[in-house]
């Protein structure tokens, strides 16, 4: 036997999953029941993409309900590569219910149920197992598993007590105690903790054991650390801190931190008396100051950790009204910032304590504006740099005319220019010293931009940008601002360059493909069969498949390990990454590309509408980093990230929930499958049943309610087009509701195809005679009469032909016309999803639709004509753009930043070359593709 | 700023630092792993609740016949505005420390680009590594590396 299965152990081994197929087949044709074969092949068929086949096989297994090792590994690996972790579930415990004392199978049995977060079944599981094997570490799975279902936001408020209290009496049956492992340990005091039992708790971490452990196991310390701060000793934590930071030398910021609390903890804590506790701390304050005084001293300018401490000293005195020195402020940012100006980190270190007025504000400024441009060292260099931005926070709006900025942008680029000499030696990975003063640079003229609406100024901030990332090309902040003006300029090919440059990678991915990917099909070229954008969404996304397939592992792994203070961990990170906002926002925008590029049939529809449908019941977490953009605008105007969103909206949550409601009502239309049917078709796991309370409200009633907050985060176009679809599935809908084959007959048809392609039938359907034959059952009802579509449908065609007009006399931005357009094109496949149905002549004919099919017709040719005339006048735009002419006036409006030599007339002109035709490509090739749209779906 | 024991969820927050620095190309999986294997050995400096800097290291497991068991630091990186501070070198005291109370290790080793005078003055000058060996085409580039390391004996208790 050994000799005929090895061979296929070694096929599957090296990815020849053909050759391991016909081994199966070879010992099959002996042995027919062979289960462990059976599962080699069906595991085979998966990862070949055969999943009918191996559906079929997987299910002859099941039945057979397998006990041996090497068949429920092998299932185990074809039920995840199906999604079928509930089946995994069920496998094992049927194994184990067979061999209730086979240690191995209980294990597995506990495993498969962490894998898919089901901890009440575990928690039961591992109990079991404890009063079976008297293994104390299943106590503590048990223990965990409580925790966890305690935790998990399914479970039931009153619930989640009755849980930890069940966890602390497991705990106190133990018969070792938890101090012999750390991790256990750890478990311990975070139950208590749970329960509210801080004084248990403190006499843990307190005890002499408690004491080692803690101070042997940082998770466990941070743990004490909360222990006291919800005890209230905050006065005790701040002793104990003074002497870590004066015996141990421990620098750490938290130890500072808790020095301060300490000081003003009487004033923190709702005292009864407020003026008693005033005098108390204003008799502690000096005393803190003295302390503080001496770190610094001794610490000089090694260590930033003393310096900032007076700070925050002197910002929370004067919070609670008990400053005493009026210039104690003043000196001690003039102190620091001669102590650390040289210091890359020094504005941000200061920003939380320059928001000063008046007199100190004059004085604060006189101090910054000493600090000339010439410099002759790295620090010197980063000396002025602070300076420049410390002063920048502090601008007034009277100081930020146009005139003003234009006179700083150019100064910061010269000081720029002269900084680059200091880097000249550097490697070429290495970035330049001097590269915050373009930033500075090209944020002054984007902050011109944003007052006059003129977009030369954009043209000088990428020019320049582009000089410098030439000479600093790890720069990702140079980067990310050049993907951000190149998308305002319409440049998306430029855009997409830089973002690769970048080199994101894993989870990256996720925190910042938004640079990229917000409303990317504004951007993409699908219509014509570029699939650049398109592919960049689904390289992107491949993160969350490595997340689903591999964190869960290391959950069970960390179980395995017993590492219970890190399981809470790998959790929270594999929900995070699982239901972010960002993956759905980019398959949202897939799917919007992807009606441009593909046929518009049932395959599309079911799929989307399933995959969709899924979506719309996840809670979200956003993931996405915008902190990263560098902003050094002054602090009375908005962020660089704000200024330089996509015409100001940042899609969140709400964004995302009206496209999917849009969508899901389309497809929904569109598609033959209901709930039933649906059911019957998928593979795979359903995702668990979400906690929000908004999900049990029926689907359609969701789908049409309509919510100002969401429409809040659309675009007024979008908006628009919100109203148009709305409009249009109002009035399809009781035709396609009524024209809709039987389940019955959809489920036929499904059967059908599945048995043309795998000679087996569907499994667990049966048809009904009847269904089989006839596709267009008779109906009881008579159908609904057709009425007039709604005038808001053709209208909207109108709007947004005048829209574009508008755009082309005025000052639009060019991402802005391909924003108008682009939602055009998408009205028009959005018609054309919802009356597909109606194209077939027999359903007009069964279901006397005649009148139906007539409006449709005028609406199709209306908008077609549409289509095609913004499409010859975006073709015509993009020739405009492409012309000798157009790269003089970027060349022209860029005089301010063209030097004579490095930084000149030839590199600036190669700039706007490449602007320019970038704006061609897009708009040429956005306009050819509307053409075709409308071809193929004449 | 602030040093702690680096955890799975920071993990987003560590590859902000990634961005600007060599091109390593480490998988999920890969810092799972170190996370879960080597708790304690890895570190994230705060600052704001923002991560400016890590290390990520482990314990060598193939140890050669002869070989005592060692540390590597995978990888360390400080934010470009948080350099020069004395980061790198607190990051990496800590996860030495550890390594050698925990795992008993006998030294730690690391590898460094030619190139990167930077780092090579701060393992050197600052740290007291030494150059063991020079591995040629170690990165991906085809960039030679040095092979450095420093001995733990002293840590041992």
């Amino acid at each position: 036997m050994d000799r005929q299965i090895r061979p296929i152990y070694e096929a599957l081994d090296t990815g020849s999953n053909k050759s391991a197929i016909l081994a199966c087949n070879k010992v099959l044709k002996k042995q027919p029941n062979n289960n462990l074969v059976k599962s080699l092949k069906a595991l085979a068929l998966v990862r070949s993409q055969k999943v009918e086949e191996a559906l079929l096989l997987c299910d002859e297994v099941l039945a057979a309900k397998p006990v041996d090792d090497p068949t429920l590994t092998a299932m185990m690996h074809v039920l995840r590569g199906l999604g079928r972790h509930m089946d995994m579930v069920t496998m094992y415990e049927d194994a184990y219910k067979q061999q209730p004392g086979n240690e191995e199978l209980g294990t597995q049995t506990f495993f498969a149920n962490v894998r898919i977060g089901n901890w009440k079944a575990a928690q039961q599981i591992a109990t079991k197992m404890h009063k079976q094997f008297q293994d104390d570490h299943y106590l503590y799975w048990s223990v965990m598993s409580a925790l966890l279902q305690a935790h998990d936001p399914t479970t039931p408020e009153a619930l989640r007590t009755v849980l930890l209290k069940l966890a602390h009496r497991l705990l106190s049956s133990s018969a070792t105690p938890s101090f012999y492992n750390a991790d256990r340990f750890h478990l311990h005091v975070t139950v208590l903790r749970e329960l509210g039992l801080y004084d248990e708790a403190y006499e843990m971490v307190e005890s002499e054991t408690g004491k080692i452990v803690c101070s042997g196991n940082l998770a466990c310390d941070e743990l004490r650390r909360e222990i006291w701060k919800l005890k209230g000793l905050a006065k005790e934590a701040g002793e104990r801190a003074e002497k870590r930071i004066v015996e141990a030398k421990d620098r750490n910021w938290l130890e500072f931190l808790a020095v301060l609390d300490g000081t003003f903890a009487d004033l923190t804590s709702d005292p009864s008396d407020v003026e008693a506790a005033k005098a108390a701390v204003a008799e502690r304050i000096p005393k803190t100051r003295e302390f503080f005084g001496k770190v610094v001293e001794e610490d000089g300018v090694k260590d930033r950790s003393g310096h900032l401490a007076l700070l925050e000293l002197e910002k929370r005195s004067r919070h609670h009204g008990l400053a005493t020195d009026s210039t104690a402020l003043n000196s001690l940012l003039e102190s620091y910032f001669q102590s650390f100006g040289g210091k890359a980190c020094c504005y941000e270190d200061l920003k939380p304590y320059i928001a000063l007025e008046g007199d100190e504000l004059a004085q604060w400024t006189a101090v910054l504006e000493k600090q000339t441009a010439t410099f002759t060292s790295v620090p010197d260099l980063w000396r002025y740099i602070n300076a420049q931005k410390l002063l920048r926070y502090n601008l007034p709006a009277s100081a930020l005319t146009p005139e003003a900025e234009s006179q700083r942008a150019v100064q910061y680029l010269d000081a720029y220019l002269e900084g680059l000499k200091l880097g000249k030696d550097l490697p070429s990975y290495d970035l330049q010293p001097a590269d915050d003063l373009a930033i500075l640079s090209a944020q002054a003229f984007v902050n011109i931009w944003q007052q006059t609406k003129d977009e030369s100024f954009l043209y000088n901030a990428a020019a320049l940008l582009e000089y410098a990332i030439a000479r600093s090309k790890m720069s990702y902040q140079i980067r990310l601002h050049l993907v951000r003006i190149y998308r305002l300029l319409g440049a998306p090919s430029l855009a997409l360059e830089h973002y690769r440059s970048i080199n994101v990678k894993q989870v990256q991915n996720d925190t910042l493909s938004h640079f990229v990917l917000s409303r990317a099909s504004t951007f993409s070229l699908s219509s014509i069969g570029d699939l650049t954008y398109t592919t960049e969404c689904l390289e992107s996304s491949r993160i969350y498949l490595s997340n689903s397939e591999e964190t869960a592992e290391f959950i069970v792994r960390a179980f395995g390990g017993e590492k219970y203070s890190q399981i809470p961990d790998f959790i929270v990170f594999e929900d995070r990454l699982d239901n972010s906002l960002q993956r759905d926002l980019v398959k949202m925008e897939h799917v919007r590309m992807r009606i441009a590029h593909e046929p518009i049939n049932s395959e599309l529809v079911d799929m989307e509408l399933i995959e969709l449908k899924f979506i719309f019941d996840r809670v979200h977490h956003d993931n996405r980093d915008f902190d990263i953009l560098a902003n050094y605008q002054p602090r009375g105007v908005a962020t660089f990230n704000q200024q330089t969103e996509f015409l100001e909206k940042t899609p969140g949550l709400g964004w995302l929930w009206v496209f999917l409601k849009i969508y899901i009502k389309a497809f929904q239309l569109a598609s033959d499958l209901d709930d039933t049917v649906e059911d019957k078709l998928l593979i795979g796991d359903r995702p668990k049943p979400s906690y929000d309370p908004e999900t049990k409200i029926p689907l359609n009633e969701r789908l049409a309610t309509k919510k100002q907050e969401e429409i809040d985060e659309l675009t007024p176009d979008e908006a628009l087009f919100y109203e148009y679809a709305s409009a249009l599935s109002q009035w399809l809908a009781p035709y396609h509701d009524y024209a809709r084959p039987p389940p019955s007959a959809v489920l036929a048809e499904a059967a059908k195809i599945t048995e043309q392609k795998t000679g087996h039938t569907l499994r667990g359907v049966e048809i009904p005679p009847e269904a089989a034959t006839n596709g267009h059952a008779k109906k009881d009802e008579e159908p609904p009469a057709v009425v007039e579509p709604p005038a808001t449908i053709s209208q909207y065609f109108d709007d947004m032909s005048k829209r574009l007009k508008e755009l082309l006399e005025g000052k639009g931005l060019p991402h802005e016309l391909l924003h108008v357009v682009t939602l055009t094109q998408e009205a028009f496949l959005l018609f054309v999803i919802e009356t597909t149905r109606f194209k077939t002549p027999s359903v007009i004919k069964v279901n006397k639709f005649g009148a139906l099919a007539q409006h449709i017709k005028e609406i199709r040719a209306k908008a077609s004509g549409i289509l095609s005339e913004i499409s010859g006048a975006l073709v015509s735009y993009a020739e405009r753009e492409a012309t000798a002419e157009r790269r003089k006036e970027v060349l022209e409006a860029c005089k301010p930043i063209i030097h004579e030599s490095g930084l000149d007339h030839d590199f600036v002109l190669n700039v706007a070359k490449k602007i320019t035709d970038a704006r061609k490509q897009i708009a040429d090739g956005v306009g050819k593709g509307m053409v075709r749209v409308t071809k193929t779906h004449a | 700023m602030n040093i702690r024991l680096a955890r799975v969820d920071d993990l987003m927050g560590m590859q902000a630092c990634n961005l600007q620095n060599l091109p390593e190309n480490y998988t999920l999986k890969y810092y799972l792993y170190h996370a879960l294997t080597w708790p304690q050995l890895s570190y994230v400096a705060e600052e704001d609740g923002k991560i400016v800097g890590y290390i990520l290291a482990k314990m060598e497991e193939d140890v050669s016949e002869g070989d005592e068991p060692h540390g590597h630091v995978t990888s360390i990186s400080v934010l470009r505005s948080y350099r020069r501070l004395g980061l790198a070198k607190r990051l990496m005291i800590q996860s030495q420390e550890a390594m050698a109370t925990v795992y008993k290790a006998a030294y730690v080793s690391l590898h460094v680009r030619k190139s990167n005078r930077a780092a090579l003055g701060l393992y050197r000058d600052t740290l007291g590594f030494t150059v063991k060996d020079i591995e040629k085409g170690y990165y991906a580039d085809g960039e030679d590396a040095y092979a450095m390391r420093l001995s733990l004996k002293h840590l041992a208790r």
